[in-house]
């Protein structure tokens, strides 16, 4: 196995592994102000690019793992590339932070401006395709930095897209957290009811909900964050996925 | 009343560095030193919230009524919750000069490579 390409990012060194040469070639072209030879830094980020058929004739699409965690998953590479520059971004901003703001490690997703934070497996893709007609996407990227309810973004890294021969991502600015949604793993008495998503529908009480999404990042600036949209009907918590969706739906504006 | 690691004259406080998130019949703290969320149900919220150090211990159950309309339910002694109370509190570090301070434990999972440099690891799943 080839050894993991090296960058250097927030004083920090990054190992990276490609899962061919040709995407190990465009990660050097990539990331080339930043690259560094070291052989004794393992991989913390994999990059797959190419796709794949397993023996049992499925394919293998392109995705961005962080350790064992999948990060983005998508039929188009480029996508993963986008989602590798935001990853990136946010672990030179977690060494070097910009302001003094919690970075909590949920996902995100967003829409116009506004972003719900989620707490779920990053195997739960929650069924892309209803958030994509939609108008939502989910914005992979290492954790997220909630300023009071305005999620920051992080400051963009320098990567070299033109010698890549692609398109550079779209900058994020600044957007409003409306709201927070856990997917809670399905009890074995757990069914499908049919009933529209409600707060608390796993009978969690106000303080359940705000412990819950507390504890993810311990600080009185996040408990703050956290009361708030809590009581403001904002948080979320269902063990169906299909609730999850259409919790975000319905706390993203149309 | 029961036995508790507090006499009737003493006036328990609250620790100070933390951060209140109230709601009906609940509180959410985050103290601050030991960066520990804590829910707090109930009696134990009220009783957390009246421990101002100047409340003595035999005022707390006559002030859960009066504040916080607790009464003696069912057989349960309010001394008994209020003894109860105190005592999670207190092995919860909840209060000045009490109980064992629960800490978070930070793994060290910073590598260095041969020349010093910070090697950054994949965080372990949530």
């Amino acid at each position: 196995m080839a050894e993991p390409i090296v960058v250097r990012l927030g004083g920090r060194l990054i190992g990276i592994r490609a899962d061919t040469g040709d995407t190990a070639d465009t990660l050097r072209q990539l990331l080339g102000r930043y690259l560094e030879y070291h052989d004794d830094v393992s991989a913390a980020v994999s990059v797959r690019c190419a796709t794949t058929s397993t023996a049992r004739g499925r394919a293998s699409v392109p995705q961005l793992l962080l350790g064992n965690r999948l990060i983005a998953r998508s039929r188009n590479a480029v996508d993963v590339l986008h989602a590798l520059d935001r990853l990136l971004a946010g672990i030179a901003a977690e060494a070097e932070p910009v302001i003094a703001a919690p970075r909590v490690m949920l996902r995100m997703i967003a829409k116009n401006g506004r972003a719900v934070l989620l707490d779920a497996p990053p195997a739960a893709m929650l069924g892309v395709g209803q958030l994509n007609r939609g108008g939502v996407r989910e914005i992979a990227r290492y954790g997220t930095v909630v300023d009071g309810t305005t999620v920051q973004p992080d400051p963009e890294l320098d990567l070299d897209w033109a010698a890549a021969g692609l398109g550079a991502p779209t900058p994020l600015g600044p957007m409003t957290l409306v709201g927070l949604v856990a997917l809670e793993p399905s009890s074995s008495a757990g069914s499908s009811t049919g009933r529209p998503p409600q707060t608390g529908d796993t009978g969690e009480t106000p303080a359940d909900r705000t412990s819950r999404f507390a504890v993810r990042h311990p600080s009185p600036e996040w408990l703050r964050t956290v009361a708030h949209l809590e009581s403001s009907s904002r948080i979320a918590v269902t063990h169906e996925k299909a609730a999850a969706v259409d919790a975000i739906v319905g706390l993203l504006p149309s | 009343m029961p036995e508790s690691a507090y006499a009737l004259t003493d006036r328990p406080r609250a620790v100070d560095d933390v951060e209140i998130a109230a709601f009906d019949g609940e509180i959410v703290v985050f103290h601050v030193g030991p960066s520990v969320v804590h829910k707090l149900p109930g009696a134990i919220g009220a009783v957390w919230l009246m421990c101002d150090g100047e409340t003595t211990v035999a005022e707390l159950s006559p002030q859960l009524t009066e504040l916080f309309g607790l009464a003696d339910d069912d057989g349960t002694d309010l001394d008994q919750t209020v003894h109860s109370a105190l005592t999670q509190l207190a092995r919860n570090g909840l209060l000045a000069g009490q109980g064992v301070v629960a800490t978070r434990v930070e793994d060290d999972v910073a590598t260095r490579a041969s020349d010093g440099s910070e090697i950054f690891v994949a965080p372990p799943d949530p």
